[in-house]
Formats: structure tokens, C-alpha cells, sequence
């Protein structure tokens, strides 16, 4: 690997997400200071982008340019004042004065950065229309003798006027032009902002392949380890089951809340697992706002109106009411011994598979029932997380927005406000959404049927068995599981379908 | 495989071994199964310390060195690796084991196959027949172990060995595991056992494994067979022959050739043509060289077993241990595992880096030297003249077209964009005849406010005289874009800067432009003829004209509670349209009310709507209301309901009372209900009519009374929302979130509830009025 790392500066106006770029860019939540207001950064910030912990890019964090009208004057008189062998000597000129440091403090900063890097990458608020400031601000940089690449930032915006800065900008001789929103996450535009880099950096197209190459593998990786989390929580959730006894044909209160308490406990788990591994902070989804934390919310997990947002129907009216989503599953006794005959002649009469059911049989015949979670609820479940990775794949670490687990699966999530908002601002889709898919009863894969079988596949049961036919069983379902969920991410938003 | 105790710095300046892997793999388990999380802070800061020399190695880079550096400092380690050397231990004696009974059962073997020959006749051995029991076996395995590995080695993963192995050792496992009280030495054994079973049970793992297993086994077999062999022969005398029943002569002879040919080539004496013939049962007791037949067939018999027997299985035991070995090494953590996955964050490498360490922040002067905030004496003492309109930095080139009190039109000076345009606008303003114009200048809420800005902001005024204000407009707008909360703090900082560049702090206000009602281009034009003084002076808030208005929330409180208690379902859309359509009626005595709550629909109210737009209509309406609720409202699945629900049914309402003969065209809520339809089940309908008998009671009547909840809840923001026109949108905002609340009860059941809850928000819509007009 060349030792040659370009170093970059990120400049632009005031408020335009220079910040937001760097933390979209390096993945990283924290770095500087975020806030729709002027002069939030007051300092050159550096950071690596790292490939393999070594670093492939340093980008340059620079505080706004806010009066670039003035500035050009005062440049404009420095260039009338003496005779300059280029632009950039006045630039030079420019910082030693002592304006540099008193009313063009913040200016200077950044312009002396950019002199410093390799090239500049300069941020737009696409939303904003094309201002003399603007103008200035370009006509200023362009001065430092460093290559340009205008970054259009906020161009998932529906009031972006992106045509219309292109146009301006190659006016300008500024042909480079990347487009990557640092709230709406789009892996293309990045790639595209790093190729546009290559173009203008010869020299350092080495390190700049390695840079994309390995965006491409983490991402990757990335959709897989999440489709693996998401497939182990669905294989606990739907193996888990709960003996209880019943009274006057139904069962306790407790048991029901235990068994919600114990589902809850997964999704929770696995929402934080997936933040994580997409490095967001967990607090973004506030435990607060989950609705699986607190059963008064519309949306929450067990409630029909949550089903129905899902495009489900319930299958029964038991399922509908005061159960909210638990039915008692009442394979038992026959079916499940026949299974275990079929399989226990497959298998050889594996000691533990005959160990749970002849159990089971023995609590049938003590009038005890199995409570387990239902096939609405399970694909529910599913629904959520897939949308939730698929909101997260598409949101850029500037994002300040919460992220929310409800949303409809039409997938709207992908805009910079939170999903549960848009869904709601936009009712009539998920309505006519519900509507369409009422018909349909969800129907649950193969590996999550077969997972209800074995107890010993859930956590929640107590300990997951770890060897045997079983578990090598429970290590198929789950590779296969988290497959087909793997194809299900990688779809963008708008073109996903529901899943199963 | 190091079984030594690593000390203060595992793994530095080395790579990691297989066993260090295997630890925090197992480190993985343990974790994944823990109840709680575990407590990881000191080995995650001394997972990122990285010592500078180390480097990456392969295809998972540093972050897998450092989740095995977390991993051996974590608490449990300790503990780990003692289980994984006792691990180690038992697959050692295991293998010990392995070869013990392999020579056990060769030596056997062979002493039992020496003595098949003719049982009437002790020390005759029938030589081909001891060689198939000491050979054939073992050979029809090591072929079939060539089929399994080489032709379909997937059947070797699923295969009975590696299960019966496992089955095996985990059988021992859970017994051991079991007598064990303390139940986290249990788990850390049962996360080191599933962590080693996990990687063995990789395909190209177990293939090595079983195969250093299974040719040790066998090696043992045939070096324990040859020993025996060696014994025997030394010490007793056999006669060694042959028979056949079915076979020729010259076949055995044949046979015999050909597998002497290989020991004969290393020099291991073996019976010719001749006393190969001479073996042939019954044997001549009388032949010269008995004794030389007797040594030769004794070198064939051996030669056969190491060369047939030892030697393949030695090789391949050297093979298998090889591979073993490579496998070991080349492992790598599996880093997709959600248990490794979800470490990247807490062991990312420390990237930010600062520069520049003189840099001290930039101190930002709090005062421009340009904008000084004193008023000039000189102008503020000229006539007033033409009120004048400027626009800075729009982004399109629309003024408003204002008219002032006296009927004169406001002059507009268009918008300043850039140097060249500011310095124009100035110089206009100097040079107007009556100076000390009234100057408006028109900015925009999505621009940030700069000091650019400022400058202009300043120059303008300065300009014009002291009687400068400032309109901030574009509030939707930059609602629509998602900044929605983001508006009162962004009209503070316009603020500030304004006042810095000169300006009267009442002399800055937001009113939005792009949807301006009559009550607020009442309010507009009554704050722009006031001056900023006198504004100060008095105790009325000018903005609020709504107060001036009757208030009806009493009444319409009233009638909400009355249509509720008529309903003994869940009422349907007719009844639902009845009740806003009751709201409604009761601020038709000032039209100006529902004009603006279309307005705040994002609807035009001078334009009905017509069946075919009447789908985007209601979408408009409500999102338009539900943009309008506040941050913590809109978030909440129900509120966000309820305000969709209140702008499409109150705008539907509002826009009847506004134009009858226009919607009374639309025929019977045909186009319209059908929306409003598929609202409501977002709201928490999905029994209407006649569907409600095919479902359970208890179903049903969850889904009513939550039905009916929604629609109070969304009546009383409709009357809140009427109530609150007239007053800055940023104004109704702050006074929706201080009267309604997301905790509230979920469930209006009865009347009761239903009357104690809107008393509850009536109160606090008072203390909201209060605050509010106290600010």
C-alpha cells in the first residue's frame, strides 16, 4: 500500500453540513458538533478515514464561511493594492494580514486549511437557491489553487434544486459535482463522491481504490451480520413457548404479560444489537419512544392497530381482542407426538429431542397448555426489524433524527424525517396499504415453523442446546433464515416487498 | 497450541493462536447467553490501546485483533482459558486413548488372525485369509474415507462421525456440566464447549480432525498388528499355506506376485513362484527349504501390512496433522457473527485526530465593527416617506403586494441578492426624497443568519432611517423540509442578529407569506403601522387578534360530549363528518377561523375542491395539520392520527360551511368519504357495518371504544386548532403542546372520562393562553 494519503478539506457556508459530511463519511455519530444553526464549528477538526485501522484519507472539518460577499471585496482591494504574481499570492497575501485574524477570523480558517489539503470538498445546501454569496464563496476558493468538488448535500429533499446548482456550477467550471445527502444515506453517491475524488487526485488513486473496495466489503458484511441478528431473534421469538396452566379455559394474565415481557425483551435486544452494528448510538431509539416498552402506545407491538399497519389480518377474532396478538396454540398432544415419532425415527431417537416432547405429552395430560407467540405477531416482528435495517443502511450518521421501529412496509423510511412520521403524515398510503393486504394471511417460512418444534432453539425456554441433532438443525434453519433475510435488505426502500 | 499464562500484554508484538481465538469466540457464547450484560469497559479501553508496531494481518483486519484483545481481558477469561487447556488436556488423552486401543486391537487382531488356518492343526496359518482380516478392513475403510472426503465431503459434516463425536463429547460434557453448583463456572464451560464444537464443525475442520483421528486409530492398528506379528514370529514357528475351492493355482500364485512386488522392492525377502507352489495346502512335510518358505512368507506377511497397512495411514496422519495445523492457523473469528458485529462500534480505532494545537477557537466579535447598534440621530429625525419593501436574499423574486392603512401601496425595492444589489437598494434608499422611509425587509427562515447577512441587514437600515423591520417568512417551507422544530430557535438567532445590526427586537416577526390569511395580513398590517416603540409600550399583545374574538370552546366542548353520548358504536363516517360539521358550525360567525384552518390545511380557500383532486385534497389537509402539531405529538402514533384525522375531516367540514353549493356538487362524500374512510381505519376502525358481526364481542369492543377515543381526541384538537387561528403559527404550535399531552389517558371509554379529560385540556388550554400572552 502507497504511504501516500490525500488530505482533504471540507468547506462551504455556514450551516450547509460540513460537519454532518464528516461524520456521514467516517461513520461516526459524535465527531464535532451538529446543530441547524451558524457557526456551530469554530475549528479545523481533523479525521482518518481508516481502512484496516490504517488510515486511506484525512478530512479536515472547517468553521462556515459567512461573509464571503465582504471577503471578496477585501481580496478584491488586496489585488488592486500591489502586483500578485497569482491568485494564490493574494490568497497568502490575504492570511497575513491582520484582517485574518480579527473580521475574517473564521474565513481565514478555512481558506488557510484549504491551502493546506489536497482539495477541497465544498458542502451545499442543495435546498438553498443559488445566492451571489454563494458565488462568492466559489469564486474565493477557487483562488487557493486547490481542486474543488462541490458536495450537494440534502439532495433527497423534495425541494432540493439540484438542476438547478449544476447548472450554476458548471457556469462556474466546476464539472466535478457529487451528489450525497449526509441525512439520506445513498452507498452509490458516496462511491460516486470518492470516484469523482480519484478523477481529480491522480495521484492518490491507489489509496482511493482500496477506499471504495473496502466500502463496498463493509457494507456487505454489514447487511449480513444484521440479516444474522434479525434471523436469531426470529428463531427465539418463535421457538419460544410457555407451559402454563389454564383456568376456566383461559390462561392467567401473567403468563400472557410474561410471555409479551419475554418477546419484548428480544426485540429490544436485537434493536440495539443492529444500532450498534450499524455504529448509531442505541439511545437514537429511545427507549422511551419503543413502543415495546410501554403497552399504552398505538403502536405498540401486540396491539391490532400495529398488526393491521403491517398490512395483516389477524387471523381470528381471538387474535384481534383482548389476546392482542397471543392465541394459545393448542399443537399438542397428537400432532406433536406424531412429530415426534417422524423425526425421532430419523434421527435415531435422539436423546433430547424425546426427552422435550415425552415432556410435553406428560404436561398435556396434566391439563397444561403451551402459550406461544403467534404467527401475526412473528411476522410482525420481522416486518420491523427488515425495516428498520433498511431505514438504518439508508440513514447518514449526521442523521439527529429518533428512529422509530413502527412504519408502515411501505418503506417511506428512507427520508430524513423519522419513518413513523412520514408514515403517519401520509395516511392515505398506509390505509390504502392496509386495505390491499388484508386479504392476505402472513405465512411464516419454513425455518420459523420448524423452529416452533423445538423448544430448545429459544433462549426464552431457558438454555439453547448447543450440540446435537438439534442444534446443528437450529444452525441450518438459521443460516438459511438469515439468507433469505439478507436478500430482503438489500433491495432499496421504495422497491422492497413485505417479508415472508 | 501455548498453554502458558498470558501475562500483562497477550498477544503483543505476537500474533494470536488458535486457542486465543477459540477464546473469544467463546467469550462471544458466553455473552450472548448471559442475562446481563457484562461489564466490558476496561478490556474494551485496553482492547484500544494499540500498541504502535502491531499491525493487521488478513482479511478481518484490526478489528478482529482487537476483539481478541478485548476478549482476553475480559473477566471471564481467566476462567476460559483454564477450561480451554482442560480441553486441550482431554483431547490429548483422547488421542493417547485413540492410539492406545488401536494397538491394543491390532495386537490383538493379529494374534487372533495368525491362528486362521485349519483349527484341527495348531500353527498352520492360512496366510491369504489372515491377510484380508488384518488388511480388508481397514482398507474398505480408508477407500470409503476417500469417497467421504474427497468425492462429497459435505456428507462428512452431517455425517455421522463428527455428530457422533460430538454427541459423544457433549453427552460426557452435560454430565460433567451438570454436577457443577456454581452456575457461571457451568456456563463459561458450556460457552467454551459450544465455542470449540462451532469451529470444529466447520467442514474443512472436522474433515482434518476425524482424519488425524481416524488414521491415528489405524496406524496404531497396523503398527500394533506389526509388533505382534514381529513377536510371534520370533518366538513360535507357524506353517504358513494356502487353499482354494473355486480358485486356480496360478491365481494365487498371480496374486501373490503382484503384492510382493512393492515389499520386494524395498528389499523384504518374498516367497518365489516356487515356494508359493510348495504352501499350497496339504503341505509336503518333507520339502528341503521349509525353513526358508517359513521366513519368506514371514517378509511377505509384514512387508503387506507396513506397506499396505502402516505405511498409507502414517502418510496420511502426517497429512492430517498438517492440514489440522493449517486450519488452526489460517482460522478466523467469524466476524459477521451478530455477537462480534455489534462490538465495531465500542472497538472502533480512535480516528479524530486535531490539528493546528495553537488553534484556539475562533472568537467570533459579538459586535461587528460594521453593525453598530446605535440608531442614527440624524435620520431618525426626517419625515416619513414611502414605505418601502425589500427583499434579501429570496429565494424567488415574489413581494408581497402590501398596501399600508392610507391606501398607499408599498414600494418594492425587489429582491437583494449579492454586492451589486445590496449597494442599489442602498443607495435608492438614501436618495429617497422623504428618507426615513418605513423599511420592510422580507428574509427567509431557511437561511441561516450570517454575517453576511447581518452586514446587509445593517447597511439597509442604516439606509433607511431607524424605522427598519424585519419579516421573516418561509416557516412551511422549512417545516416541509423537517426542520419544524428547529423554528423557534432559527427565529431567535434572526432575531439576535437583527438586534446586533440595529434593529428593535420587536421589530422582528415571523409571519409566513406563502400562506397568508386574512387574520394574519390583519395582524401584519397592524404591526407594520405601529412603531417599535409604541409596540413596547402597550400590554396588548398586537398579534393576538384571535383573543379578541369570542371564545367557543366551552360550547363546542359541550356539543362533542353530547354527540359522544349518543353513539352506542363506534360511530360511521356520517356520524364522524356530523360532529366536526357541529364544530364547525359554531365558529361560522367568524369565517376568518375556517379560512385560515384551510390554510393551515394547505388548501386555497378561494378554490373548492372538485371530485377527481379530492383524494390529494383530504392528503393535504392532513398532513398539513399534522406538520402543524409539535415535535412530541407528531411522534405519537395516536396524536399523529388524530391530527390527520382533524385536518381531513375539519377541512372537509370547514370547506362545506365555506362553499355549500361548491361541495354540496361532489356527490354525497363519495370521493371524498372514501378517503376520509381509509383514514379512519388508520385511526383505529376496522369494524364498520356490516363487517361487526362476524367478529368476537370482546374484539369488538376494543376496537370501538379505541375508535371512539381517537375521534374525541381528534374533535377537541379540531376546536383547540379553530380556537387557536388568528395567532402566529409558531405561536398555535407552543399552545398545542401545552394543551394536549401524549400521556393522556389511552382509552376515552365512557362519558365520563370523556368529560374529565376535556375539562383537563380546557384547563390547560387556559394556562397556555396565560403563558402565552405573559411572554
Amino acid at each position: 500500500m502507497s504511504s501516500a494519503v490525500p488530505v482533504i478539506a471540507v468547506v462551504g457556508h455556514t450551516n450547509t453540513g460540513k460537519t454532518s459530511l464528516m461524520r456521514t463519511l467516517l461513520r461516526d455519530t459524535e465527531f464535532g458538533e451538529v446543530s441547524n444553526r451558524p457557526a456551530v464549528t469554530r475549528r479545523v477538526e481533523g479525521a482518518n478515514l481508516l481502512v484496516d485501522s490504517r488510515p486511506i484519507m484525512t478530512l479536515y472539518d472547517t468553521p462556515g464561511l459567512e461573509d464571503s460577499i465582504a471577503l471578496r471585496e477585501h481580496l478584491d482591494r488586496i489585488a488592486a493594492s500591489g502586483r500578485f504574481k497569482d491568485d494564490v499570492a493574494i490568497i497568502e497575501c490575504f492570511l497575513d494580514s491582520p484582517e485574518a485574524a480579527e473580521s475574517f477570523a473564521q474565513e481565514a480558517r478555512a481558506v488557510r486549511q484549504l491551502v493546506r489539503c489536497d482539495a477541497g470538498l465544498y458542502v451545499i445546501d442543495a435546498r438553498q437557491p443559488v445566492l451571489a454569496k454563494y458565488r462568492d464563496e466559489l469564486a474565493i476558493l477557487a483562488r487557493c489553487g486547490r481542486p474543488i468538488i462541490p458536495v450537494l448535500n440534502f439532495v433527497a429533499s423534495d425541494q432540493a434544486r439540484t438542476a438547478e446548482w449544476r447548472e450554476q456550477l458548471s457556469r462556474l467550471n466546476l464539472h466535478a459535482v457529487a451528489e450525497f445527502d449526509t441525512v439520506v444515506f445513498d452507498e452509490v453517491g458516496e462511491q460516486r463522491l470518492f470516484e469523482k475524488m480519484r478523477t481529480l487526485l491522480d495521484e492518490f488513486s491507489e489509496a482511493l481504490n482500496i477506499l471504495i473496495e473496502d466500502r463496498g466489503r463493509q457494507r456487505r458484511k454489514l447487511i449480513e451480520a444484521s440479516a444474522r441478528i434479525i434471523a436469531e431473534m426470529l428463531i427465539h421469538a418463535a421457538a419460544a413457548v410457555r407451559v402454563i396452566e389454564m383456568r376456566d379455559g383461559v390462561p392467567a394474565d401473567g403468563e400472557l404479560d410474561q410471555l409479551r415481557n419475554d418477546i419484548r425483551d428480544l426485540e429490544q435486544k436485537c434493536v440495539d444489537d443492529l444500532l450498534e452494528s450499524h455504529r448509531f448510538d442505541p439511545a437514537i431509539c429511545d427507549a422511551d419512544e419503543l413502543p415495546l416498552d410501554n403497552g399504552q402506545w398505538g403502536t405498540d407491538l401486540f396491539s391490532p392497530e400495529a398488526i393491521r399497519q403491517f398490512g395483516l389480518r389477524t387471523g381470528g377474532g381471538a387474535a384481534a381482542g383482548a389476546m392482542a396478538g397471543l392465541t394459545i396454540d393448542l399443537m399438542l398432544g397428537g400432532a406433536s407426538l406424531g412429530l415426534a415419532a417422524g423425526l425421532g425415527a430419523a434421527a435415531g431417537g435422539l436423546l433430547g429431542l424425546g426427552r422435550t416432547h415425552g415432556r410435553r405429552i406428560i404436561e398435556r395430560i396434566r391439563g397444561r397448555r403451551e402459550l406461544r407467540c403467534d404467527d401475526t405477531t412473528l411476522v410482525l416482528l420481522a416486518r420491523r426489524q427488515i425495516h428498520l435495517v433498511r431505514t438504518l443502511l439508508h440513514r447518514g450518521h449526521a442523521s439527529m433524527d429518533r428512529v422509530q421501529l413502527m412504519g408502515a412496509g411501505d418503506g417511506s423510511g428512507s427520508s430524513e424525517s423519522d419513518c413513523a412520521s412520514r408514515a403517519t403524515a401520509d395516511p392515505l398510503r398506509v390505509a390504502g396499504h392496509d386495505r390491499s393486504g388484508s386479504t392476505r394471511s402472513p405465512r411464516l417460512p419454513a425455518e420459523m415453523r420448524e423452529a416452533r418444534l423445538y423448544p430448545d432453539w429459544s433462549a426464552v425456554n431457558g438454555e439453547v442446546s448447543r450440540w446435537g441433532l438439534s442444534a446443528s438443525r437450529r444452525r441450518d434453519s438459521l443460516e438459511s433464515l438469515a439468507e433469505q433475510i439478507r436478500l430482503h435488505l438489500e433491495p432499496p426502500p421504495h422497491a422492497a416487498t413485505d417479508w415472508p | 497450541m501455548s498453554a502458558g499464562h498470558h501475562t500483562a500484554e497477550p498477544g503483543a508484538g505476537k500474533s494470536f493462536t488458535f486457542q486465543d481465538r477459540l477464546l473469544a469466540d467463546a467469550v462471544r457464547v458466553y455473552e450472548q447467553h448471559s442475562p446481563q450484560p457484562i461489564d466490558d469497559s476496561e478490556a474494551v479501553r485496553l482492547a484500544n490501546v494499540v500498541p504502535q508496531e502491531q499491525k493487521g494481518d488478513g482479511q478481518g483486519g484490526d478489528f478482529e485483533i482487537r476483539i481478541i484483545r478485548r476478549a482476553v481481558h475480559m473477566p471471564v477469561a481467566a476462567e476460559m482459558r483454564k477450561e480451554l487447556r482442560r480441553g486441550a488436556t482431554a483431547f490429548r488423552i483422547g488421542l493417547a486413548g485413540v492410539v492406545s486401543l488401536g494397538l491394543l486391537v491390532g495386537a490383538g487382531a493379529a494374534r487372533v488372525a495368525i491362528e486362521i488356518g485349519r483349527p484341527a492343526d495348531p500353527g498352520v496359518t492360512n496366510i491369504f485369509a489372515m491377510l484380508l482380516a488384518l488388511l480388508g478392513i481397514q482398507s474398505v475403510l480408508l477407500l470409503l474415507w476417500f469417497a467421504v472426503t474427497i468425492v462429497r465431503p459435505h456428507v462428512l459434516a452431517v455425517g455421522s462421525v463428527g455428530g457422533l463425536a460430538a454427541a459423544v463429547l457433549s453427552g460426557a460434557a452435560r454430565i460433567r456440566g451438570d454436577r457443577t453448583a456454581d452456575t457461571n463456572s457451568r456456563s463459561v464451560r458450556f460457552a467454551v464447549l459450544e465455542a470449540v464444537f462451532s469451529v470444529l464443525s466447520r467442514r474443512h475442520v472436522l474433515i482434518w480432525l476425524t482424519g488425524l483421528l481416524s488414521h491415528g486409530f489405524w496406524l496404531a492398528f497396523n503398527v500394533g498388528a506389526v509388533l505382534m506379528l514381529l513377536i510371534l514370529l520370533t518366538t513360535r514357528q507357524y506353517t504358513f499355506t494356502w487353499e482354494t475351492t473355486i480358485l486356480s493355482d496360478r491365481t494365487y500364485s498371480q496374486m501373490t506376485h503382484t503384492l510382493a512386488a512393492l515389499p520386494g522392492a524395498v528389499g523384504i525377502p518374498t516367497p518365489s513362484e516356487e515356494q508359493v507352489a510348495a504352501s499350497q495346502w496339504p503341505i509336503d512335510p518333507a520339502a528341503s527349504d521349509a525353513d526358508l518358505t517359513r521366513r519368506a512368507w514371514s517378509g511377505f506377511l509384514i512387508g503387506c501390512l507396513l506397506i499396505y497397512g502402516l505405511m498409507p495411514r502414517g502418510l496420511l496422519v502426517i497429512l492430517c496433522a498438517w492440514r489440522w495445523r493449517g486450519v488452526r492457523r489460517a482460522y478466523r473469528l467469524p466476524l459477521d457473527e451478530p455477537g462480534f458485529a455489534v462490538l465495531q462500534r465500542r472497538l472502533d480505532v480512535d480516528h479524530r485526530h486535531n490539528t493546528q494545537p495553537g488553534d484556539a477557537e475562533v472568537r467570533v466579535s459579538e459586535v461587528d465593527p460594521v453593525c453598530s447598534g446605535t440608531v442614527d440621530s440624524t435620520l431618525q429625525s426626517r419625515p416619513p416617506g414611502d414605505p418601502v419593501i425589500v427583499g434579501l436574499e429570496l429565494s424567488h423574486d415574489r413581494l408581497p403586494a402590501l398596501r399600508d392603512a392610507n391606501g398607499r401601496s408599498w414600494q418594492s425595492l425587489g429582491n437583494v441578492d449579492g454586492r451589486d444589489a445590496l449597494d442599489e437598494a442602498v443607495r435608492e434608499l438614501a436618495a429617497s426624497p422623504s428618507s426615513a422611509s418605513p423599511l420592510l425587509v422580507v428574509a427567509e427562515l431557511q437561511q441561516t443568519p450570517d454575517r453576511g447577512l447581518a452586514r446587509a441587514l445593517t447597511e439597509l437600515r442604516r439606509a433607511a432611517g431607524s424605522n427598519a423591520r424585519l419579516l421573516l417568512t418561509g416557516g412551511d417551507r422549512m417545516r416541509r423540509q423537517g426542520d419544524g422544530d428547529e423554528l423557534d430557535r432559527r427565529i431567535e438567532d434572526w432575531r439576535s442578529v437583527a438586534v446586533r445590526a440595529g434593529y428593535a427586537p420587536e421589530s422582528v416577526r415571523a409571519t409566513d407569506l406563502d400562506h397568508l390569511t386574512d387574520a394574519s395580513q390583519d395582524v401584519l398590517m397592524q404591526w407594520l403601522t405601529q412603531s417599535p416603540r409604541q409596540t413596547v409600550s402597550t400590554d396588548v399583545n398586537p398579534s393576538d387578534r384571535a383573543i379578541a374574538l369570542p371564545r367557543r370552546l366551552e360550547s363546542v366542548f359541550d356539543s362533542i360530549l353530547e354527540e359522544a353520548g349518543t353513539w352506542d358504536a363506534a360511530p360511521d363516517v356520517e356520524r364522524q363528518a356530523a360532529l366536526f360539521r357541529k364544530i364547525a358550525e359554531h365558529y361560522k360567525t367568524d369565517e376568518g377561523r375556517l379560512r385560515d384552518f384551510l390554510i393551515r390545511c394547505r388548501i386555497d380557500p378561494d378554490h373548492p375542491p372538485s371530485p377527481s383532486s379530492a383524494g390529494k385534497w383530504v392528503q393535504s389537509a392532513a398532513s398539513g395539520i399534522c406538520d402543524t402539531l409539535p415535535a412530541r405529538l407528531r411522534k405519537s402514533a395516536r396524536w399523529a392520527a388524530a391530527g390527520a384525522l382533524a385536518g381531513a375531516l375539519g377541512g372537509v367540514a370547514a370547506a362545506v360551511l365555506i362553499w355549500p353549493p361548491a361541495v354540496a356538487a361532489i356527490p354525497s362524500w363519495s370521493a371524498l368519504g372514501a378517503s376520509i374512510g381509509a383514514l379512519t381505519q388508520l385511526a383505529g376502525d376496522h369494524s364498520r357495518g356490516d363487517d361487526r358481526d362476524r367478529h368476537g364481542r370482546a374484539g369488538d369492543a376494543e376496537t370501538d371504544s379505541a375508535q371512539r377515543s381517537d375521534l374525541i381526541r381528534s374533535a377537541a384538537l379540531y376546536a383547540v386548532l379553530l380556537e387557536l387561528q388568528g395567532r402566529d403559527e409558531s405561536a398555535i404550535t407552543r399552545m398545542l403542546d401545552a394543551t394536549f399531552n401524549e400521556r393522556d389517558p389511552e382509552d376515552l371509554r365512557d362519558i365520563p372520562t370523556v368529560r374529565k379529560w376535556l375539562e383537563h385540556v380546557r384547563h390547560r388550554f387556559d394556562l397556555a393562553i396565560t403563558a402565552e400572552a405573559g411572554s
